[in-house]
């Protein structure tokens, strides 16, 4: 096994219980969104929020702007967390900085399997709503999900590199949660101000298209081509942040 | 001595709580003016501070740090080599279990307590008013539903080793929660919706026009009972659970 693949390998067995948990959340809600959708329509979407096609309108306030979301936003910054400030706590740090790597190295490989993990996380609306609603002979256009995926993909890379750099800011690992969980929601009420909201920087809204020139909010269905250029502007911000964490570890004397 | 160990514990994780509340109520406030002018239709003072803080954002974040609040203890410390210390000290687990929740209670009461205190003070400097009384109301909700999420962590953090899962099974069963609660057979029983209650559902008639005298009906004291007796019951277990528990 070589360097790469052993440090992902231990970044792996440290994170898979979160990972699989959080997929596992996620596709309850999905699996049983679209088999108990009978009852939930009702409550979810009450008629007349949406028109067009119900289901749609449906999958798209539980899954994509709704439930699924927020626990999706809450997981990737669980998942993000750990790594070596968490592991001067638990007495196992000089074992993992003896290991023959840089830390650049080891942080590079968490972040690397992380945004996996995020990656796949994302992705798995996708595949488990293309199969449950087969099942259930409903449809849900293919595009809508992949487009939301990536979305999600995007969004979440930004969550989970800052609550990255925050558990490589603070040592105990709740402060770094709380951090983490507080900036979910300032962030959003912080780009109100101005300079900043004349630009759409609502993390939250970019990934369930709520006001957002791309989404059609009478049918709940995204228009016209993906936003690339503020996608490649998020993935940027997240890989700074990623850097920036990095390069505090390199630094960090953890005697 | 006690007191003084679980205050350290949470302290840093108490304190960043309450700057961030603070500072989400005081944007709320101060970001009045744009955010109604954005509204689809015209909304009172009173009904974008609902909106706001006890339906949305601020009752998000609330609810999210009450939950870290809640984690911790002698699970934890075992990971970190540390229980030892705690499990020589000359007090019984069902002590340390009980202290702990006294002072994580009084944390999630104070927190709860914040946005009453901060909201009438600001609303003047943006040329509003908000009295105290529907914004107490509001706390005493907050509060008493909160000791629940904050009990529901801790029972959490008891069971599960994990230093996440008790935070991740947390956000589960709240989201659980909250669904069920919606679905017809329990829909019939408003006071077992702990979320709602927290918006104040059993207080306003009609959330299409929120008035601040809408907002001064009576407490629902019997919801309130039950998510205390709730929050002693989950308290309870934990520390049976904590008491009987093998440290090897």
């Amino acid at each position: 096994m070589n360097t790469t693949a052993a440090l992902l390998f231990k970044a792996w067995r440290e994170s898979r219980g979160r990972f699989l948990i959080s997929a596992a959340l996620l596709a309850a809600i999905c699996v049983f969104g679209v088999f108990c959708r009978g009852t939930l329509m009702k409550v979810i979407v009450p008629e007349g929020r949406f028109g067009g096609d119900p289901y749609v309108g449906y999958i798209y306030a539980l899954v994509y702007a709704g439930t699924a979301r927020g626990l999706f936003t809450i997981m990737v910054m669980v998942l993000a967390l750990g790594g070596l400030q968490r592991e001067r706590l638990h007495q196992t740090l000089g074992f993992t900085l003896a290991l023959p790597v840089s830390r650049t190295r080891l942080v590079s490989m968490q972040a690397l399997l992380g945004l996996g993990q995020v990656a796949a996380l994302s992705m798995l609306p996708l595949v488990l709503l293309t199969i449950c609603s087969s099942l259930a002979q409903v449809s849900y256009p293919l595009a809508q999900m992949a487009c939301f995926g990536l979305l999600w993909f995007t969004g979440g890379a930004v969550f989970f590199a800052v609550a990255l750099l925050a558990a490589t800011l603070f040592r105990n690992e709740y402060t770094a949660l709380t951090v983490a969980f507080a900036f979910t929601i300032f962030y959003p009420m912080a780009v109100l101000f101005s300079p900043l909201s004349r630009y759409p920087l609502n993390i939250h809204h970019i990934m369930s298209g709520v006001r957002m020139p791309y989404f059609n909010v009478h049918t709940a269905l995204l228009v016209g081509a993906p936003p690339w250029a503020l996608l490649a502007c998020m993935l940027m911000m997240a890989g700074v942040l990623i850097g920036v964490a990095i390069q505090i570890t390199r630094r960090r004397d953890y005697a | 001595m006690l007191w003084y160990k679980m205050w350290r514990e949470s302290g840093v994780r108490f304190t960043i709580s309450a700057a961030a509340l603070l500072w989400m109520c005081a944007m709320v406030v101060l970001l009045q003016r744009r955010v109604r002018a954005h509204a689809d239709e015209p909304i009172s003072y009173a009904h974008y501070i609902w909106s706001a803080v006890y339906k949305a954002n601020v009752l998000d974040l609330f609810v999210l740090l009450v939950i870290v609040l809640g984690l911790g203890g002698l699970l934890q410390e075992r990971a970190q080599g540390t229980a030892g210390f705690t499990l020589s000290l000359p007090v019984s687990r069902w002590r340390l279990t009980a202290v702990r929740a006294a002072m994580g209670c009084l944390q999630v009461a104070i927190l709860a307590l914040l946005p009453a205190l901060l909201i009438p003070l600001l609303s003047p400097v943006v040329g509003e008013t908000y009295s105290f009384a529907p914004a107490f109301q509001f706390s005493v909700l907050w509060a008493d539903a909160g000791m629940v999420i904050f009990a529901m962590a801790l029972f959490f953090s008891v069971v599960l080793p994990g230093a996440y899962s008790a935070a991740i099974a947390s956000v589960a069963a709240l989201l659980a929660y909250s669904i069920l609660a919606d679905l017809p057979p329990l829909a019939r029983y408003p006071a077992l919706d702990l979320i709602e209650t927290m918006h104040g559902a059993q207080l306003l008639a009609s959330r299409r026009e929120v008035s601040l005298a809408a907002l001064l009906a009576p407490l629902p004291w019997l919801a309130l009972g039950l998510y205390a007796l709730v929050a002693l019951c989950l308290v309870g277990a934990a520390g049976a659970i904590m008491a009987g528990k093998d440290f090897p």
